[in-house]
Parts: C-alpha cells; sequence; structure tokens
C-alpha cells in the first residue's frame, strides 16, 4: 500500500513551465543576453509524508526545495497544491528579476500555506 | 597523491614565468545563480559539507532570507529566515556544528547582535552581543571550535566612527567573548582572512587607503606574526610582480595548502586572483576571477572545492556562483 502511494504521488506530479525573461537589464556581456530568454520549470517533489518543490532554469536544477521556505524547522507542505503554489510564487518574483526569489513568512501566511504553528517560526517572530 | 606532486613540480618551474601564463593558470567554472536576491556584502559559513549564505544588500534592501547552497547537487535550498535586523557587511563563522552571524549595518546603524543557526533544527537563537564595539565589514575566522572577529569600521569610544583593529575570541560553550592580542598591522574594514593548520592569515583592507601588510595569528600563543608584504617593496625579486594583490572587499578561500585571494576593489573592482603559498610565504598569479569583476562577493570551500558567488559593481548586483578549480587550465567553454 505504501509503494502504491508513493508511485501514485510520483504519477501526479504536476509540471509547470513558463517561458520568460529573466531581467536581462543588468547583465552585460553577449552571453548574458543569450540567457534572456531561459525556461523555468517547476515541479512538486515528494518528501517524507508531504511535499516540497523543486525549480529548474534552462532544464537546469536550481532550487531544491525539501522544506516549507523561510519556516523554522523541517516541515514539509501538506499537499502538492501548497507546494506548486509557492513555486509559482518563487518563478514570479524570478520573472521581476529584481526581485528576489526569496519567500518570507508573511507570503507563506497570505497564501494559506498549511503549518504546524509550533514550528512554523510565527510564534518566533 | 601523484598529482599533487606533479602540481608543486608545475609550481616550482613556474616560478620565472611570465605572469600572462600565470593568469591561465587555474580555471573558474560557472554553476548555478544564487536562489535568494542578487546581492553584495552577504554573510556565510560552511557546517560540514554544506554552506550557507545570507543577509546582504541588494541595491535597495537588506536583506534577511537565508540559503543553504549543496555543491553536488549544484542547488539552493531557502532555510528558515535569518532573525535578526536584516543587514549587510556581517561576518559568518562556524563553531562546534552551529554557524554564527553578527556584527553588520541596518542602513542607519552598527551592529553588534550575535546570531546562532542550528542546522539539526533549522532555527535561529539570539546569543550574547559582541563584546567588542558596533561594527560593519569586520574579518571573522574558527580555530578550534571558536570562532574570532577583529577589524572592521566601529563606533568608537571616543565617538564617531573609525576603523579598529582589536580582536575578540568566542566561546560556543560559555557564550562569551574574550578580548586578545590587537591585530598586528594597521586598523582598517574589508580585509579577508584564510586558515591554514590553526592558524589565521589576516591581510588586504582599507584604511585611507588599501594596505600591504600581512599578519598570521597563532591562538595558542595569542600571537600576531608579521607576514612579508603583498607589494613590491622588498629589494629581492620574490615580490617584482605583487603589482596588484593589494584590495578590498575581496574574498580568500583555503584550499589543500595554498590561500586564494580574488575580485575586490582597488581603484576599480579587479578579477586578480593570486595564490599564496604558506611553505614559503610567496604569492603567484592565477587565472583571473572569470565573472565580471566585482567586490562585496562571498567564497567558500566545500567538500574541498571553492566556490565564489555574488557581490557588486556600481549599480550592478551579482547572484551567479563559481568554481574554482586551481589544477586546471583556463577555458572559456565552462563560463
Amino acid at each position: 500500500m505504501m509503494m502504491i502511494t508513493k508511485a501514485l504521488k510520483c504519477a501526479v506530479v504536476c509540471t509547470v513551465i513558463l517561458f520568460f525573461s529573466c531581467d536581462g537589464e543588468q547583465q552585460q556581456t553577449d552571453k548574458a543576453k543569450n540567457d534572456d530568454k531561459l525556461p523555468v520549470t517547476a515541479i512538486a517533489i515528494p518528501v517524507n509524508d508531504g511535499w516540497g518543490y523543486e525549480i529548474y532554469v534552462d532544464n537546469q536544477p536550481f532550487i531544491k526545495q525539501e522544506t516549507i521556505p523561510a519556516a523554522e524547522g523541517f516541515q514539509t507542505f501538506k499537499s502538492r497544491e501548497d507546494a506548486l503554489r509557492i513555486a509559482k510564487l518563487v518563478m514570479a518574483k524570478m520573472k521581476e528579476g529584481k526581485k528576489f526569489p526569496a519567500v518570507t513568512m508573511e507570503e507563506l501566511q497570505q497564501a494559506k500555506i498549511a503549518m504546524n504553528s509550533a514550528t512554523s517560526g510565527i510564534l518566533k517572530q | 597523491m601523484l598529482a599533487l606532486a606533479a602540481v608543486c613540480i608545475g609550481v616550482s618551474c613556474n616560478k620565472s614565468s611570465d605572469s600572462s601564463s600565470d593568469e591561465e593558470s587555474g580555471n573558474w567554472i560557472k554553476r548555478s545563480s544564487f536562489g535568494g536576491a542578487q546581492r553584495t556584502e552577504a554573510a556565510s559559513f560552511v557546517i560540514g559539507d554544506t554552506a550557507y549564505v545570507g543577509t546582504g544588500y541588494d541595491g535597495e534592501n537588506r536583506l534577511k532570507d537565508f540559503w543553504l547552497y549543496n555543491a553536488d547537487g549544484n542547488t539552493w535550498q531557502q532555510r528558515a529566515v535569518f532573525r535578526g535586523t536584516a543587514r549587510n557587511s556581517a561576518v559568518g563563522f562556524s563553531a562546534n556544528g552551529k554557524g554564527y552571524i553578527a556584527t553588520g549595518y541596518d542602513g542607519v546603524n552598527k551592529l553588534k547582535d550575535v546570531w546562532r543557526y542550528d542546522p539539526s533544527s533549522n532555527s535561529w537563537d539570539q546569543m550574547n552581543d559582541f563584546a567588542g564595539s558596533a561594527r560593519y565589514d569586520a574579518a571573522a575566522f574558527s580555530i578550534a571550535d571558536k570562532g574570532y572577529i577583529t577589524t572592521g569600521y566601529a563606533d568608537l569610544e571616543t565617538g564617531g566612527s573609525g576603523n579598529v583593529k582589536d580582536c575578540w575570541q568566542y566561546n560556543p560553550g560559555s557564550d562569551s567573548w574574550t578580548e586578545k592580542n590587537n591585530f598586528g598591522g594597521d586598523k582598517r574594514n574589508s580585509a579577508v582572512v584564510f586558515v591554514y593548520q590553526d592558524k589565521a592569515y589576516l591581510c588586504t583592507g582599507t584604511a585611507s587607503s588599501t594596505l600591504n601588510d600581512f599578519y598570521a595569528y597563532d591562538p595558542s600563543t595569542d600571537t600576531w606574526t608579521e607576514k612579508r608584504k603583498i607589494a613590491n617593496i622588498s629589494d629581492e625579486s620574490y615580490d617584482d610582480d605583487y603589482s596588484d594583490i593589494i584590495r578590498s572587499n575581496a574574498v580568500a578561500f583555503t584550499l589543500g595548502d595554498y590561500a586564494y585571494i580574488s575580485t575586490g576593489t582597488n581603484g576599480s573592482n579587479t578579477t586578480k586572483t593570486w595564490r599564496y603559498h604558506f611553505a614559503d610565504d610567496t604569492w603567484s598569479r592565477k587565472t583571473p576571477f572569470e565573472g565580471s569583476s566585482r567586490g562585496g562577493a562571498v567564497a567558500f570551500v566545500v567538500k574541498n572545492r571553492a566556490f565564489v558567488t555574488m557581490g557588486s559593481s556600481g549599480s550592478s548586483y551579482f547572484d551567479d556562483i563559481w568554481e574554482f578549480n586551481p589544477d586546471q587550465t583556463q577555458n572559456d567553454d565552462d563560463n
């Protein structure tokens, strides 16, 4: 039964692909200009009893997020949907270029990401 | 072992070679971009085989996000947000399996708070304040599970701000700071420090101008010993080529029996890269940094691999990460 669950999780890993400019305004070299339209991909990944995400830039792994970012402790996302919601937020930040793809505790709350408050870091902030 | 012997022979043969061929010795390989903001003046530390980088300044805001770099997978993972005030020009060091970020600048005030990161719980705790005066652009290192902070641009007891050279030891067990002998050279900020065989080597940095003195610190005797100047000062020939080692806001790291200095600023930003030979207290040129010239980068070594990332040049802020392999020949194909 465990095996089946795991296989199912892998099978339903959702792939989101966005093509966008990676902020060429500060790039100076010709090579960097060629990087302007790099494909950025996000997938949800099963981690322990929950979910994380991976973000690929030009098909190369860039962020491998196995816990909820910014939060203390090692909580995983409780659902694939939660993981992808934050992965999309990170990609949107990358699309904006100058705005950094770090996630804040406030953004996790706004996105209504389910967390165990005792280890979320919110109480400590 | 054979490879190491080959390298040593290569070095001794190179001693009289001209600088242009030396500058193809070593190779910079572009890896992933930083997972967080493009930023400068970040702080980093290494715990075990994992590097951590966080805080810094992106041109608009001081930052408090904090990231882990996995060298094997070449991926970043965001960790618990730094719980102190967002800051730049802080120092990072590790001791007893935990990481510390201390001092820095929040845009208004120099800082003296100290925060400990525990990788086993992915969490931050505030420790006792640094016992020296609040400062930024200090230098920090760790030896034998004690941390050290020295130099920097500080609030002065007499009022105002200035460069300092006091040196403090942090004991993680008692969470306490003890003053040690002052750094042996001039007061300064934005120096580099690197550690080899339980001694710390501190050079570069700036006061009213970039500085060419160089000292090694031995914690077991609490003494600073002067090394040869890092400029063409002597009548001997060993330093004839030492035209562009001095700088400030550079990075330094130790790999094997050598240390390396790269990037930084001396008038303008530089990519010049130099190797320090601990055995005979001499420097030789290596392949210049192959990314954009910059100051305020960070460097770290994990699993015997050296990485340089982030930094700024004028209004450009960087997030690219470069690995330096000193044993390869320079190659454009991996940039």
